[in-house]
């Protein structure tokens, strides 16, 4: 038997043509076999065994052309030249060809190895496209395969035509696509240079398509070329002639040339039956009509918002409750089987209570997740971008940055990762580094134990009130980061395709789903552990204080005083209490608090709210927690204690209150989001930028909150 | 007589004659196929002069009335 070869197999296509779901079909079952990140775009990679034959598909991200402007296209490109796959499938539209073949017709000039797969054959039957597979065989010089991936329709086909071209090397037929007469001969005088450039050592092809890039004004291979002075200077005074000549500019006449090529490949190879395209209901046409109608549109997207947020909400509340009770259950099993130690101290009140606190949080980010997959796999998505455009051009953002806003609610960490479908690096800039004012559910325990302290039976009214203010703080704060910091943002162009309204396939959504959910789990996983062992830390050393008072004999003393054994038990909790505040005041962590409390003395906050502060850098969550163990209340501290509600309401007065929620809201939402906010910045600059821009708004809001709050209630305490 | 793309009515079809902005804005509008030729149609609008959708080439595209300035048709 012969040793086996292993093929790689680039998928490419322009987006909505149904390439991930052709990359499903064809890989039936099998997972991701790797991930290749880039700056915005990640490619996806799967491998097979067919016949005998390995084969590596690589999902490239879709793309239009390939002039390399977007990351899209200059990650396609880069991956198609250097890279070299053995062969590329062409996954076009084929009810859609018009557009999709001028990307075509550059991947033939690129001289790659390759298939075309015709897919949605059923929506193009029910347009009344028909086409001449031989025909286009003839003219493309490469196999046609019609598909239909969501019913695999074509696929057994199409991994035939893969292996049969494998085996007998690919024969590629050689397809010139031909340009304008004047700028034909610049390519062929532009191409025999760049030849001779190489010794003869180079293809035809290969320097005809320098040559056509080059003429193009690409950046990426006039870089590459830069060094060839004499070159340089033919090309750019072949642009200069071919401008002047015909008052257009060369990469117009080149794609004139293809948009040329590819409307006599449709004259020749397909036709429309007129009949059955006029008859036809347009599904997408009646939808349209609907949610992009001038003035229901908007009601419309912000009723199926508030749809999103309530079930995200209230069907998100039944897995946190479960998964709730099980860290609690683990926790009270290992309490009970493990001797105390410190290393079960930190096993169940730093590990657990850390990781624990962070987990609950997945069923709504897997239900959010869920809605952004629909809305992306439906087509919705767009439509909601072009509804909110205008709103959000007024404020600086980009109309792309509103689902990111929407998933911020849940959680700042998928919410920034969710900024990568904005193309423009200054707007996606902007809404990153807003995004952290969104109040996600990390806070949401914070502002019920809060608004339940001081505002009684308007509590829900000022919760509500709370999320507008962190609307208006995310929508002001990139506003004012546009027009200043981070000019040249918000000029970037709306050009959005609205691709037609299709019904999600369930391996999509669920992969979509499975892909976050593990990557948050992973990400916030690594950063929570190490962040819990570090405040568990600061919590518990010096384990032996110094005490002011020696508890243990005044204990002794009660024990054996006369009084009633009420009034010894009461005693004795007070003084159990009074010890745990005075060790963790001279705890590391308290010693911190009472370095750091006099930073918040304009806002009032006393030790114990500064450390509740600190230690809600981890994540917020933690917040409430400490407030608990500050209080000593015990084990059982919840938002909804009322035990800790009256301690609160007993150490501050409402304004100051109201400045801790603003500062809480404000200021940096957690770790993981810092993390997150590096790893998709890539800069160290702007997370730092980041993090001093919300402690100084966070500050100075807190700081006016108590101020003016102060004038109006005379200074005096109510 | 040309004009604008973003000054046609609703429903309108027009002939493109010449795309006006430059650079890369322009290969953008071109690879979605606002070229020279190409027939396009208005479609829907939305509220206060934001972004409007257009039929090009057997696809829908939204632009901002700015992009569609550029894009003269007759």
């Amino acid at each position: 038997m012969e040793p086996q070869k292993k093929i790689r197999v680039a998928l490419v296509g322009n987006p909505n043509t149904g390439r991930t779901t052709l990359l499903n079909k064809l890989t039936k079952g099998k997972q991701s076999t790797g991930n290749y990140p880039r700056v915005t775009v990640s490619v996806q990679s799967r491998e097979i065994e067919y016949q005998g034959m390995a084969i590596e598909f690589v999902d490239l991200p879709g793309i239009y052309s390939l002039s390399s402007r977007t990351d899209e296209e200059l990650l396609s490109r880069e991956y198609i030249h250097n890279q070299q796959p053995d062969m590329i499938v062409n996954v076009l539209d084929m009810g859609n060809l018009e557009r999709n073949l001028l990307l075509t017709s550059q991947l033939i000039e690129m001289g790659v190895p390759r298939i075309f797969a015709f897919n949605m054959k059923d929506e193009a039957k029910a347009k009344g496209v028909e086409i001449d597979v031989e025909k286009f065989e003839e003219i493309l010089g490469a196999p046609v395969v019609a598909t239909n991936a969501r019913n695999g329709e074509g696929v057994i086909e199409l991994l035939n035509e893969i292996v049969a071209c494998a085996r007998r090397d690919c024969q590629r037929n050689p397809i010139v696509i031909p340009y304008d007469d004047h700028l034909e001969q610049s390519i062929e005088r532009t191409a025999e240079h760049i030849e001779m450039l190489h010794h003869h050592d180079i293809s035809s092809e290969q320097s005809r398509w320098l040559a056509i890039k080059l003429l193009e004004g690409d950046e990426t291979v006039l870089r590459q070329e830069r060094d060839h002075q004499p070159l340089m200077v033919a090309v750019n005074h072949e642009r200069e002639v071919l401008e002047k000549k015909h008052g257009e500019t060369a990469d117009m006449m080149l794609d004139s040339g293809r948009y040329a090529f590819v409307f006599g490949l449709l004259e020749g190879a397909s036709r429309l039956d007129v009949d059955v395209a006029i008859n036809r209901i347009d599904t997408t046409r009646v939808l349209d009509a609907l949610l992009l109608h001038r003035w229901l549109g908007l009601p419309i997207f912000l009723l199926i918002m508030w749809v999103m947020f309530e079930t995200t909400f209230t069907i998100g509340a039944y897995p946190m409750d479960w998964i709730d009770a099980g860290v609690m259950f683990l926790s009270a099993t290992l309490d009970n089987a493990m001797s105390p130690s410190l290393f079960k101290d930190l096993l169940i009140n730093g590990i657990i209570a850390g990781v624990g606190g962070t987990i609950i949080f997945l069923p709504n980010i897997v239900i959010l997740f869920f809605f952004i997959a629909l809305f992306n796999d439906t087509g919705y998505m767009t439509r909601g971008a072009v509804l909110v455009d205008r709103i959000m051009h007024t404020f600086g953002l980009h109309g792309k940055a509103f689902i990111p806003m929407v998933t911020g609610f849940g959680c700042n960490v998928p919410a920034i990762m969710a900024t990568r479908t904005i193309d423009n690096p200054k707007d996606r800039l902007v809404a990153i580094l807003v995004n952290p004012f969104i109040s996600c559910s990390a806070r949401l325990p914070v502002f019920i134990l809060f608004t339940g302290a001081f505002f009684g039976e308007h509590a829900g009214t000022a919760l509500f009130g709370v999320y507008m203010v962190s609307i208006l703080i995310a929508l002001v704060t990139a506003l004012i980061l546009s027009k200043t910091v981070i000019r040249g943002a918000n000029t970037s162009p709306f050009i959005m395709e609205l691709a037609p309204y299709r019904y999600p396939t369930w391996v999509s959504m669920t992969s979509h789903m499975w892909n976050n959910a593990s990557e948050f789990l992973k990400k916030v996983g690594g950063v929570i552990v190490a962040g819990s062992i570090i405040i568990w830390f600061l919590q518990s050393f010096p384990q032996q204080v110094p005490l002011s008072r020696d508890f243990d004999t005044e204990i002794a003393m009660i024990q054996t005083s006369q009084a009633t054994e009420a009034e010894q038990e009461e005693a004795i909790t007070k003084l159990e209490h009074l010890r745990q505040l005075e060790t963790q005041q001279k705890r590391y962590l308290g010693q911190i608090g009472a370095v750091i409390q006099p930073i918040f003395a304009p806002m009032n906050f006393d030790v114990n709210a500064s450390i509740a502060l600190i230690t809600g850098l981890v994540a917020k969550e933690v917040v409430v927690a400490t407030f608990g163990v500050l209080y000593s209340h015990g084990e059982e501290v919840d938002e909804e204690s009322g035990g800790l509600r009256e301690s609160i309401t007993s150490s501050m007065s409402m304004v100051t209150a109201i400045a801790f929620m603003f500062f809480t809201l404000i200021y940096v939402p957690c770790i993981a989001t810092i993390g997150v906010l590096y790893r998709e910045t890539k800069s160290l600059n702007w997370t730092a930028f980041s993090i001093v821009l919300s402690f100084s708004l966070a500050y100075f809001l807190a700081a006016s909150v108590s101020f003016i709050g102060g004038l109006i209630t005379g200074g005096g305490v109510i | 007589m040309s004009a604008a793309l973003s000054s046609l009515t609703q429903g309108t079809t027009g002939q493109i004659v010449g795309v006006t902005c430059q650079g890369e804005l322009k290969q953008r509008l071109a690879s979605l196929g606002f070229m020279q030729g190409a027939k396009v149609t208005v479609g829907h609008s939305t509220i206060m002069n934001g972004p409007r959708t257009y039929t090009i080439r057997g696809s829908q595209v939204s632009l901002r009335g700015k992009e569609a300035a550029s894009i003269m048709v007759e």
